[in-house]
């Protein structure tokens, strides 16, 4: 049924057999289509919808058409709606998906749906894709009243895809930038002046579609009067039908003062039938008829078939009505008629009204058509009813992202009412929480605490106890009080009802997310655990997903990478068993995959897993389920260098390429920027490097652990700078941390750098066995790359200790170590060579800056100026004048020459 | 943006007094010019713009919109 509404709000208009053709104004359309935005603005009874099926008609572009109502001016909903409208005309345009923006409408019915911009950027990317020109047309667009739907189509208009044309009917100028559309010649106008009808037109319609006999003066008198305002001529016309005197009805209508639509009003109601009048005025509430709705309304024998009579016959005869579909199953008003005749009856027959609204409410009801079914109970005032169903359908109705909706729903109800349903309450909360409106949310609980306190108890208002402490808990949390939040989120578990999946989702997440701040590795992962049986539960695949990934983050941080692959391999199992294909989702499990097969020095199959994970990501492309995709992408571009360094460059998919090239420098995001880190000094970047390390300041870390991985960075910056003895300190600090938490993963990590620092300060015995130690944790998990990427150093480091255990009876060990020997490629060459003590710079004349220093790396890098000046955000010109000083301090008169001395003088590292 | 005030609204044509109820309460006086005058008080400027779009949406020819001192 709801398809069935959806499709109507999706049909091009019917094309009358008879009507005015007006070949001047299709010729004006024809000629707009170079244009981007076709605008037709004027009143009602202009016969805009009427011209631009003629045009769609006898063009051969496909065409998206969207009919708006004032039940679209929800934001989630409009995209929605725009993104069906856009499935339509697939079939038509090859290339173009059939499922096309599908992945933006699973996001968008979601209890928190991404920012419209998001979803419209990814959403225009693959418009663009779209080969063959195609029309959108929003018809009624003076419908929409909400700032945001206003703001998007302005944000299409600006990033306009190429081969879409818009075009926009409306009762008003809509608030979109016009002016500088039209001073960029890519906005077409038809406007009132160009859509009424000439005598010539109001001619041929008079006698050609209304079949009537008029002298030349009474038309000429009749377009006067109506000023070819098509709806009145039509009206009038039809006043006339079957009329002998139409000579007395022109001279009273042209006499009279009257405003014409009222006095015609009258007229064409007085010529029907009582039948077919009683049948207009009662169905006039409706905003769309069918057969089943009237009879409901009229409140005949469904079994009458008088009603699709009726229908057919006001169709037939040019009565304002309006097929919707191919099938005649609904059909609605003209817009203008609708309001006569609504106007009518609360003259006529005020005290039906009410009873009218309920029988429609009752009937949508009937058929889970809630929002129809609401705005009745609204406009016949049934506040009780609609309460109660707002109760009973509300949380459904947010889960699938329609916020807006039911907060106008909860907004319009009386506020008495609201206090008395404690259900109502909680609901009302939980929309001003998702909407900010934070000042308002802690009143609202205590009505809703007020409300359980007087009602009965029962297990209902437990579930509702639980979702006030929900609330409450995050209302903590933005006061940055954890252990308040942790507390009442624990009490909100308690309290809900096994299956109120949104909600305990939530809380869930909410948990892992305190308990990771905590320190607190276990809680975490269960709690995660707890939110994806729960995610895949109630169906919702991406929630399952990502509470899978975020485990599996734990379990690497735990040094478990064994039971890390395999949740990641049994959450895609069961996804695939489920839904037959792969889908976009599955882009955090494959990320972590990667993550883990790469360890296990099988850098082929990580980089297929990691590529398809940032393909995917970038597809879904929106906010919080972000963060894992910029992770893993650098992560990929550190696969891709190693790699390239043993002689066994990646080849990655262009796309892939794309978008490795495109990331820019996350400074300060934590997890990521340490992969980056690791990348730059690979590079010899140590400006890059460095600037990092300063901007990220220790004291203002996140609480927990999972600063952790930023901290290891950091001592390796700071070993790259040639000062062991902070980055001992920092990594004994980071075990300490990491053993107290049951990070084994950052343990193995920092006793690794520490084993190198040792090595190279000839403190051999130290640096066997902090390596023995590490290998010890990390054979049992087959870690591989975490000892291998440290190059030649390690190399040596391992020969050594192999010697030295040759004797003992460690079997397990000795094999571990040969096959990490075995994985070292035959020349390596040095990633991060650890100096033995501190170099100075040895005296220049005039020592170089820091800024010099960097662009003498990034020359020695390969950079060009331009590059450098990219790199750095600085102009060019700036770039030039570090160079030429460069030069002058070292005596040299190009980059050659400068890169020797700069290496002579130990100020780069030897090549 | 002071509340309740009084605007003095004339479109063309006269329009039948049964519309009283579409305007809000507004009184409806005929004038000898073949004008109509909507008159009255609205609690603010948002009812005031929904009067106009009602007025719009059955394309009454809109003369003059006053603020009545």
């Amino acid at each position: 049924m709801e398809n069935e509404l959806l499709r109507t709000k999706l049909y091009i208009p019917h094309l009358h057999a008879d009507l005015v053709s007006r070949p001047h104004l299709l010729r004006r359309l024809n000629d707009g289509l170079r244009r981007k935005l076709t605008l037709i603005s004027a009143p009602a009874g202009f016969g805009k919808t009427t011209l631009l099926c003629e045009w769609v008609a006898q063009n051969q572009m496909p065409v998206a058409w969207l009919s708006l109502d004032e039940n679209d001016n929800d934001p989630a909903r409009f995209l929605t709606y725009f993104i069906a409208a856009l499935q339509t005309i697939a079939p038509q345009v090859e290339g173009i998906e059939p499922d096309i923006g599908a992945n933006a409408v699973n996001a968008l019915r979601s209890p928190q749906p991404p920012p419209v911009d998001t979803v419209l950027t990814t959403l225009i990317n693959h418009i663009a894709a779209i080969p063959k020109p195609f029309m959108f047309v929003l018809d009624d667009y003076h419908a929409i009243t909400t700032p945001s739907i206003h703001q998007a189509i302005a944000f299409l208009l600006a990033n306009f895809p190429p081969s879409m044309h818009l075009t926009i009917a409306s009762r008003a100028d809509p608030p979109l930038p016009l002016a500088r559309l039209r001073a960029q010649g890519q906005l077409t106008e038809l406007r009132l002046t160009d859509l009424r009808f000439t005598l010539d037109e109001t001619a041929a319609f008079l006698s050609q579609v209304m079949g009537l006999k008029l002298a030349a003066a009474d038309i000429a008198a009749l377009e006067n009067r109506t000023e070819g305002w098509i709806a009145g001529l039509q009206m009038a016309a039809l006043s006339m039908q079957g009329r002998d005197d139409t000579a007395n009805f022109i001279s009273a209508f042209t006499g009279s003062n009257r405003f014409i639509l009222d006095y015609l009003t009258e007229e064409v109601l007085e010529q029907q039938t009582a039948h077919v009048r009683s049948f207009l005025l009662k169905t006039a509430i409706l905003n769309r008829l069918s057969t089943p709705l009237c009879n409901a309304v009229l409140a005949t024998d469904t079994e009458n078939t008088d009603t699709q009579t009726t229908l057919a016959r006001l169709e037939a005869s040019n009565l304002f009505v309006v097929p919707l579909d191919d099938e005649r199953r609904w059909y609605r008003y003209h817009h203008l008629f609708a309001d006569l005749l609504r106007l009518h009856l609360r003259h006529t027959h005020p005290d039906q009204i009410s009873v009218l609204h309920q029988r429609a409410f009752e009937w949508y009801k009937t058929h889970h058509l809630y929002q129809e079914a609401l705005h009745h109970a609204f406009a016949g005032q049934h506040f009780e009813a609609a309460a109660n169903l707002i109760e009973t359908v509300g949380n459904r109705m947010m889960a699938r992202g329609s916020l807006t909706t039911v907060q106008k729903w909860l907004t319009a109800l009386p506020e008495e009412l609201v206090r008395q349903h404690p259900k109502l309450c909680v609901l009302h909360a939980w929309t001003l929480d998702l909407t900010n409106q934070w000042a308002q949310v802690e009143p609202r609980l205590q009505d809703a605490e007020r409300a359980i306190a007087a009602a009965e108890t029962s297990t209902a208002m437990a579930d509702l106890r639980g979702q006030i402490a929900a609330i409450r808990a995050y209302d903590a949390r933005r006061q940055n009080n954890l252990p308040l939040s942790i507390q009442r989120l624990q009490e909100a578990q308690t309290y809900l009802a096994p299956d109120n999946l949104m909600v305990k989702t939530a809380v869930n997440q909410s948990l892992g997310q305190a308990y990771l701040f905590a320190g607190n590795l276990t809680a975490a992962a269960d709690a995660f655990h707890k939110a994806q049986l729960l995610g895949e539960a109630s169906g919702n695949a991406l929630s399952g997903l990502v509470a899978v990934g975020q485990q599996a983050a734990i379990l690497i941080a735990q040094g478990h990478l064994h039971q890390a692959a395999e949740i990641c391999r049994a959450a895609i199992r069961r996804y695939l068993e489920r839904h037959n294909e792969p889908s976009p989702v599955l882009c955090h499990p494959y990320a972590f995959l990667g993550q883990i097969f790469y360890e296990w020095g099988e850098p082929d199959k990580a980089a297929t897993y990691l590529s398809q994970s940032v393909l995917w990501s970038n597809q879904i492309g929106y906010g919080q389920y972000g963060a894992p995709v910029r992770l893993m992408t650098a992560f990929l571009a550190w696969v891709q260098h190693t790699q390239t360094m043993r002689g066994a460059p990646l080849s990655l998919p262009a796309a892939v390429n794309a978008i490795l090239a495109r990331v820019p420098e996350d400074a300060g995001m934590v997890d990521i920027g340490a992969w980056r880190v690791r990348l730059w000094l690979a590079q010899n970047n140590l400006a890059l490097a460095t600037r990092w390390a300063d901007t990220c300041q220790t004291d203002k870390y996140p609480p927990g652990v999972w600063p952790l991985y930023g901290k290891l960075a950091l001592a390796r910056v700071q070993i790259a700078r040639q000062t062991p003895a902070p980055a001992l300190d920092m990594l004994k600090d980071i075990r300490q941390t990491a053993e107290k938490a049951g990070g084994t993963g950052w343990l193995i990590a920092a006793l690794v750098l520490e084993s190198l620092i040792h090595w190279a300060n000839g403190q051999t015995a130290r640096a066997r066995a902090s390596l023995e130690r590490a290998l010890t944790l990390a054979a049992p998990e087959g870690y591989i790359r975490t000892f291998v990427d440290e190059g030649a150093a390690m190399r040596e480091l391992l020969l050594n200790f192999r010697k030295q255990i040759a004797h003992q009876p460690k079997p397990k060990l000795k094999d571990y170590v040969a096959k990490l020997v075995a994985s070292f490629p035959d020349a390596a060459p040095a990633t991060v060579s650890i100096p033995a003590s501190p170099q100075p710079q040895p005296a220049l004349i005039e020592p170089l800056s820091e800024r010099e220093l960097e662009v003498l790396h990034l020359i020695a890098t390969g950079f060009s100026n331009q590059e450098i000046a990219d790199e750095l955000f600085v102009a060019i010109g700036t770039v030039k004048k570090h160079t030429n000083n460069i030069y002058g301090k070292l005596g040299v008169r190009n980059r050659t020459q400068a890169i020797l001395r700069a290496t002579e003088l130990k100020l780069l590292p030897p090549r | 943006m002071n509340e309740n005030q009084v605007y003095r609204i004339r479109i063309k044509g006269h329009l039948d007094y049964s519309w009283v109820d579409y305007f809000e309460g507004l009184t409806i006086t005929h004038e000898a010019d073949g004008t109509t005058t909507l008159f009255g008080s609205l609690p603010d400027q948002v009812a005031l713009h929904a009067v106009l779009i009602r007025i719009r949406d059955i394309n009454l020819p809109l003369i003059s919109v006053n603020l009545e001192i």
